[in-house]
C-alpha cells in the first residue's frame, strides 16, 4: 500500500471570479507544470484563496476554463475532481479518530475496509504520526493536527494538492519546521502542489515558482530568484523583500555596454538596461543595498540624515532621509550612528533594479 | 444495453417506482383508508383502480399522459448516448403540472368549470389523490430534479435539487396554495363568481375593520408590556444579584410546555365571577364581583403573563451580547451607571427589544386560546375567524376576509422586523466568551426591576399552583372540598374481565395527541433540518425567494393555517379533512419554522471547512450530510425532536378546525370542556400535559446533556477555524 503521486499539471485558462460587484480573480491565466510546488503569494484580499478555491471546485468560476492533466474540470464538482486540500482550519473532522479522518475520502473508493486502513496508516506514517489512530483530533497538538490533515490529502494520491495557509495557526518555530517538512514531502513525490500564503518569507523559502498576486490580478510569475532580482513593478518589488522605492528618470541610455543611467536629481547610477520602456522609473534599492558612512563623497553618494535607529542585536535599523526620499536601511552592528546624524548613504549598484513608475 | 451511468440508473428506478404505483395501488382515496387493505378486492372498481385501469375502464382518459411521462422518462434513460437533462425534466414536468391541473379542474361534479364542460362535455367526477397519486406525483419530482441535475443545476448534485424541490413543493403545497384559497375564497360574490371588488368589500367593511382595531390594540398592548416585563426579567437575570436564577429557567421554558389557554384558566379561577381572588376581595374589602376579566384588560394581563417568557429569552439573548468590556470602557472614560446604561446598555438593547415588542405583538395576535377562553365581548380576529366557520354563521367568506386582515397585520411586523434587523433574527445571538464584569444597573432601575418582577414571578408560581391544585378540589371558589372526582372522570382505568379499561373520558384525545404528535416530530425535524441545511449551506438561483418563502410561512398565523386547510383540503384533489394525516401535516409545516431555526442556529456553529472538506474527499452532499453534519447536529437534531413534538401536543389554534370526532386532540377537548364551564376536568388534563411534556423535556435534556458532557473534549474543534 504505498503511496505514490499522480501528478498532473494545472490550467487556468483567462478564469474571472465576481462575488456580485466585486472581482475577486480578474483574468488569470497561469500554468502550474506537473510536480512543483507553486504558491500563490500576495497581501490579504488579493484573491489566492479563491483562486484556490476554483482550482478545488469549490467555487464556481464566473468565466474561464480550469484544466487539470489536460482535462477540461471546469464543470465538475469537488469530489468528482481528483485533488486534495489542507484547509487553513484543518478541518478535521471532530467526531472521527485519527485514522478514520485520515481513511474518510478512501471510504468512497473500491478497496476493502482493511487495505483503506493500511493506507491511511501509510499515510500517517508519512507525517510521522505512527500510534496515534484512535487519538481524537482535540486531543492533538496544533502541528500534529496539521500533519493529520495532510496526510489525510495524501493518502487519496491525488493528481493535484492544495494549502491554503497551511501554516497560518502554528506559531512561528512550529511554522518553519512544518514548512521544511511539506517541502520534502512534495518534492519526495513529486507532487504538483498550490500553496497559499500572505507570507513572502514562506513563499520564498517553498516554492519552485511563485505567483505574485494583487487586487485579483497576477502581478508576476517566476523564481523566487527572479521575483527578487528583477520584480516587474513597484508592488511586487516591495512585496517581496520590501524595498525603498526612489522616483527617478532615465538620463542615458548605453546601447553598447547594455546600460542606463540614472539621474537621482543630484546623484547619477548606472545599472543594467533590461530594456525599460519610458524614461519615468523607480530605483529599488533593498535596506541592505546601501552602506551609511560618516564621510563621503557627494559624486558617489547621497548625503541623508539619520531619522530613527533601532538595535535588534544582530543588526541595525536605521530609517533616513534624503534630499528627496526617506529609505530603510539595515547596517552591521559596527556602523552605529545617532538619530540626527548626518550620513552618506553609498548605493551597491549590484543591489539594485529598476521598475516602471506610473 | 448500454451500460447505464449512476443518474440514469436512478432515474429508472424513479419512473419504475412511480409506474408500479400507477399499475398496482389506488389512485383515488379509498373510503376504507389505505392500510384497511380493502382496495386489494377492488382494483378494477372505479374506487379503488390504479391509474391505468381508471383511464382505460373508467373514462378517466385525462390520468392516461401522467403515466405516459413516466413511460417517456423510462424510454429516454435507454437512449444511446445517455438520457438527456431537458428531456427528463420535461417528462416529470408536464406530468406533475398535468396531474394538479387535471385534479383541480375535475372534481366531486366533473368539470368544475362549465367552460371546459362546453368545451369537452361532461367527464367522469373524481374524489381526492390515493396513494396511487401520491406515489406517481413524488415520482415525477424527483425525475424533474434529476433531469435538472443533469443539466448541470447544483452542478449536478441530484440531491440538492432534489431536496430544494421537495421543500419547495411541501411549502407551496401545504402552506402557500391554502392561503392562496383564502384569498380566492374571500373574493367570492353573492352570486358565486370572482371578483376583486368582492375581495375588498369584505376585507374593508366596518365589521372586519372594527374587529382588526380590537386585535391591534390588544397586540401593541401585549408587545408593550411584555417587552418591559420580558426586559426587567432578563436584567434581573443578568445584571442582579437576583437569588432565584433557577426560577427564571424554569419560567423561561414554561410557556412552550403550557397549552395557550392554560393561562386563562387560571386567571378565571383566580378573577372569575367565582374566583378565589374575587371571593378574598368581596370578602375583605367589599368590592362586588364582575366580570372585569372577559374583555380587553382579561387579555392584557392573561397575555402578557403568557409571552413575558417569550419576550424575556429573546432579551436576554441580546443582554448577554452585550460585551462587558464595552461598558467596562465607558466607565473607564469617566461615565457613571446611569450615563452608561443611558448611552451604551440601553442603545445596543434597542433593536433587540423591537425584536421582543415585534413579537409579542405577533403572538398576541395569533392567540387564539385565551380569546376563547376570556374574550367576552370583545372581539379579535382569531376567534372570529372560528367563529366566522364554526358557529352558526358559517360563513367563510367572512372567514376568509378576517384571516386576511390578521395576516396583513401579521406580515407587517414581520415586515418590520426584516427590515430592523436584517437577517440577524433569523440566528440566535450567542453569548460572547468576552471577559469583563457587566456593569451594575442604577440604583432607580434596579428598584423598578425589583418591583415589578417579583411581584410578577410570584403571580405566575401563584397561577400555576391554583391550576395544579385546581384538578383536585371539586369546584374551586364554590366548593373545596378535596376530590379525585375530576381525575377518575378524565383519567380513570379500570380492570375488567376483559383486561384493562380505559375509562377516562380524555384517554382517546391523550392518545391520538401524542400518537399524532409523535408521528409529526420526525418529519417536522427532517424537513426543519433539511431547509436550514439548504439556507445555511448551499447558494443556489433563487436562494433569497426560496428564504422568504419560509420566513414568511412562520408569519402565518395558526388561525389562519386553520381556515386556508379547510378551505383547501376539503375537496379534491387533496382530500385530507377528518383524517389523522390531516393533523400531523399541519403539525409539520406549523412547526417546521423552529426546527429551521434550531437547525439555523446549530449549523452555524458548524465550520463551513468540514463539509468543504468532506466535499474534498470524494463525499457528495448526501454522504457529507450523513457522515459529517448529521453526527454534528444530534443535540439539535434532539432538541428538534422534543419541541415539534411538545409544541404539537400545546397547539390549538390550527388544529381546532382540523379535529373530528375520530381524530380528537388534548387541546381542543379541554377547550371544549371550557366553553360547557367544566372547569374540574379542563384543568386535571391540563395539569396532565404540563407534567407529561415537563417529564419528557426533563428526560431528554438529562439525555442531551450527558451526552453533551461525554463529547465536551470534541465541540471547540467545530466551533474554532472559523475565526480564521
Ligand atoms: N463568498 C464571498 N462573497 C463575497 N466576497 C468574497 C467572498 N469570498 C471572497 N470574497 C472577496 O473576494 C476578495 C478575494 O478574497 P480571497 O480570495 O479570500 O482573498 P485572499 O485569500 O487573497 O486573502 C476579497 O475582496 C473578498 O472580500
Ligand atoms: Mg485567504
Amino acid at each position: 500500500m504505498k503511496i505514490v503521486s499522480r501528478s498532473a499539471a494545472v490550467r487556468l485558462d483567462d478564469v474571472t471570479k465576481a462575488f456580485d460587484k466585486t472581482v475577486a480573480v480578474d483574468a488569470v491565466t497561469l500554468d502550474i507544470e506537473a510536480g512543483t510546488l507553486v504558491t500563490l503569494l500576495g497581501p490579504s484580499g488579493c484573491g489566492k484563496t479563491t483562486t484556490l478555491r476554483m482550482i478545488a471546485g469549490l467555487e464556481t468560476q464566473t468565466s474561464g476554463h480550469v484544466l487539470i492533466g489536460g482535462k477540461d474540470v471546469t464543470l465538475l464538482p469537488p469530489n468528482e475532481r481528483d485533488v486534495s486540500m489542507v484547509f487553513q482550519s484543518y478541518a478535521l473532522f471532530p467526531h472521527m479518530s485519527v485514522i478514520e479522518n485520515v481513511s474518510y475520502g478512501l471510504r468512497q473508493s473500491q478497496l476493502s475496509r482493511t487495505a483503506q486502513r493500511e493506507k491511511a496508516r501509510e499515510g500517517l506514517t508519512m507525517v510521522g504520526l505512527e500510534g496515534y489512530d484512535d487519538r481524537l483530533p482535540s486531543e492533538l497538538s496544533g502541528g500534529q493536527q496539521q500533519r493529520v490533515a495532510v496526510a489525510r490529502a495524501l493518502v487519496l494520491e491525488p493528481q493535484v494538492l492544495l494549502f491554503d495557509e497551511p501554516l497560518s495557526n502554528l506559531d512561528a518555530k512550529l511554522r518553519r519546521r512544518m514548512r521544511e517538512e511539506i517541502r520534502d514531502l512534495q518534492q519526495t513525490l513529486g507532487l504538483t502542489s498550490v500553496y497559499v500564503t500572505h507570507d513572502q518569507e514562506e513563499a520564498l523559502a517553498v516554492s519552485d515558482k511563485i505567483v505574485v498576486m494583487n487586487m485579483g490580478r497576477i502581478a508576476q510569475v517566476g523564481t523566487p530568484h527572479d521575483l527578487y532580482e528583477r520584480p516587474a513593478d513597484a508592488f511586487v518589488a516591495d512585496f517581496i523583500g520590501s524595498a525603498n522605492l526612489i522616483p527617478g528618470s532615465i538620463k542615458k541610455r548605453d546601447e553598447k555596454n547594455k546600460s542606463i543611467t540614472i539621474d537621482l536629481g543630484n546623484l547619477s547610477v548606472e545599472v543594467p538596461d533590461r530594456g525599460y520602456e519610458g524614461s519615468e522609473i523607480y530605483l529599488v534599492v533593498r535596506p541592505s543595498g546601501v552602506s551609511l558612512d560618516a564621510k563621503g563623497s557627494k559624486a558617489a553618494s547621497l548625503p541623508a540624515k539619520v531619522e530613527k535607529a533601532t538595535y535588534l542585536g544582530s543588526h541595525w535599523e536605521y530609517t533616513i532621509t534624503t534630499a528627496n526620499s526617506s529609505m530603510f536601511v539595515i547596517q552591521p552592528t559596527h556602523k552605529k550612528f545617532k538619530p540626527g546624524a548626518r550620513v552618506f548613504a553609498t548605493l551597491d549598484p549590484d543591489h539594485i533594479t529598476v521598475v516602471r513608475r506610473g | 444495453m448500454p451500460e447505464l451511468s449512476k443518474q440514469s440508473r436512478h432515474i429508472l428506478l424513479l419512473a419504475i417506482i412511480g409506474l408500479t404505483g400507477a399499475v398496482a395501488l389506488p389512485w383515488y382515496v379509498v373510503p376504507s383508508g389505505f392500510w384497511a387493505f380493502a382496495w386489494m378486492g377492488q382494483l378494477v372498481e372505479a374506487r379503488g383502480a390504479p391509474l391505468f385501469i381508471q383511464a382505460l375502464l373508467h373514462g378517466r382518459w385525462q390520468l392516461l399522459p401522467i403515466g405516459l411521462c413516466l413511460l417517456v422518462a423510462i424510454i429516454e434513460v435507454f437512449r444511446a448516448g445517455g438520457p438527456r437533462g431537458t428531456a427528463i425534466a420535461a417528462a416529470g414536468g408536464v406530468g406533475l403540472l398535468w396531474m394538479f391541473a387535471q385534479g383541480l379542474l375535475i372534481g366531486l361534479r366533473g368539470w368544475n368549470a362549465s367552460l371546459f364542460e362546453q368545451a369537452f362535455g361532461p367527464i367522469a367526477a373524481q374524489t381526492g389523490f390515493g396513494v396511487g397519486a401520491v406515489i406517481c406525483g413524488s415520482a415525477l419530482l424527483l425525475i424533474f430534479s434529476s433531469g435538472l441535475a443533469l443539466n448541470g443545476l447544483m452542478r449536478g448534485d441530484g440531491f440538492l435539487v432534489s431536496a430544494i424541490a421537495v421543500v419547495a413543493s411541501c411549502i407551496g403545497v401545504f402552506v402557500f396554495y391554502p392561503v392562496f384559497l383564502v384569498l380566492i375564497e374571500s373574493a367570492i360574490t353573492p352570486e358565486g363568481s370572482y371578483s376583486l371588488a368582492a375581495l375588498v368589500a369584505r376585507v374593508f367593511s366596518a365589521d372586519v375593520g372594527q374587529v382588526a382595531l380590537n386585535s391591534l390594540t390588544l397586540g401593541i398592548a401585549t408587545g408593550l408590556a411584555t417587552t418591559l416585563l420580558g426586559l426587567g426579567l432578563a436584567l434581573l437575570h443578568k445584571r442582579t444579584n437576583f437569588r432565584a436564577k433557577g426560577l427564571l429557567r424554569l419560567l423561561a421554558i414554561l410557556p412552550i410546555i403550557t397549552p395557550p389557554f392554560v393561562i386563562g384558566l387560571g386567571i378565571i379561577l383566580l378573577f372569575g365571577r367565582n374566583g378565589v381572588a374575587t371571593w378574598l376581595m368581596s370578602e375583605l374589602f367589599g368590592i362586588p364581583p364582575s366580570r372585569w376579566i372577559y374583555g380587553f384588560f382579561g387579555l392584557l394581563l392573561v397575555q402578557t403573563l403568557a409571552f413575558a417568557p417569550i419576550a424575556y429569552l429573546v432579551i436576554i439573548g441580546v443582554v448577554e451580547g452585550i460585551s462587558p468590556s464595552m461598558e467596562e470602557a465607558s466607565q473607564t472614560l469617566r461615565a457613571n451607571r446611569w450615563q452608561t446604561f443611558a448611552n451604551v446598555t440601553w442603545p445596543l438593547m434597542r433593536p433587540g427589544l423591537a425584536n421582543a415588542f415585534l413579537i409579542g405583538f405577533v403572538e398576541s395576535l395569533a392567540d387564539f386560546g385565551n380569546p376563547l377562553v376570556l374574550g367576552g365581548n370583545y372581539d379579535v380576529l382569531s376567534t372570529d375567524i372560528f367563529f366566522a366557520i364554526v358557529g352558526s354563521q358559517n360563513d367563510p367568506g367572512r372567514a376568509a376576509a378576517l384571516s386576511i386582515a390578521l395576516l396583513a397585520l401579521t406580515l407587517s411586523a414581520f415586515y418590520l422586523q426584516r427590515r430592523w434587523l436584517g437577517r440577524r433574527s433569523y440566528t440566535t445571538i450567542a453569548g460572547k466568551g468576552d471577559s469583563g464584569l457587566p456593569a451594575k444597573l442604577p440604583d432607580g432601575v434596579r428598584r423598578l426591576i425589583y418591583m415589578t418582577a417579583v411581584p410578577w414571578l410570584a403571580f405566575t408560581v401563584l397561577l400555576y399552583g391554583i391550576i395544579l391544585i385546581g384538578g383536585f378540589v371539586k369546584s374551586l371558589g364554590i366548593d373545596n372540598t378535596l376530590t379525585f372526582q375530576h381525575y377518575i372522570t378524565a383519567f380513570g382505568v379500570e380492570w375488567t374481565e376483559r383486561g384493562l379499561q380505559w375509562t377516562g373520558r380524555a384517554w382517546p384525545s391523550f392518545f391520538t395527541t401524542i400518537g399524532v404528535s409523535a408521528i409529526a416530530a420526525p418529519f417536522t425535524a427532517a424537513i426543519g433540518l433539511l431547509t436550514a441545511y439548504l439556507l445555511n449551506r448551499q447558494r443556489f438561483i433563487g436562494q433569497s425567494t426560496f428564504e422568504f418563502i419560509t420566513m414568511l410561512s412562520f408569519a402565518i398565523p395558526g388561525t389562519v393555517i386553520g381556515v386556508s386547510y379547510i378551505l383547501a383540503f376539503n375537496v379534491p384533489p387533496i382530500e385530507i379533512t377528518g383524517t389523522g394525516l390531516i393533523l400531523v401535516i399541519c403539525f409539520v409545516f406549523r412547526n417546521m419554522p423552529v426546527s429551521i431555526r434550531a437547525g439555523i442556529a446549530a449549523m452555524s456553529q458548524i465550520d463551513r471547512s468540514l463539509d468543504e472538506c468532506s466535499l474534498m474527499l470524494r463525499h457528495g452532499s448526501f454522504a457529507t450530510i450523513r457522515r459529517v453534519i448529521l453526527p454534528l447536529l444530534r443535540p439539535a437534531i434532539i432538541a428538534s425532536l422534543v419541541y415539534a413534538f411538545v409544541r404539537a401536543i400545546t397547539s390549538v389554534s390550527a388544529v381546532i378546525f382540523l379535529v373530528s370526532a375520530k381524530y380528537n386532540l388534548a387541546t381542543a377537548y379541554i377547550v371544549g370542556r371550557v366553553e360547557v364551564s367544566d372547569f374540574g376536568v379542563a384543568i386535571a388534563y391540563s395539569s396532565v400535559l404540563i407534567v407529561f411534556m415537563l417529564m419528557a423535556i426533563g428526560a431528554i435534556q438529562l439525555g442531551v446533556g450527558e451526552q453533551r458532557r461525554a463529547n465536551r473534549g470534541i465541540q471547540p474543534m467545530a466551533v474554532r477555524g472559523s475565526i480564521a
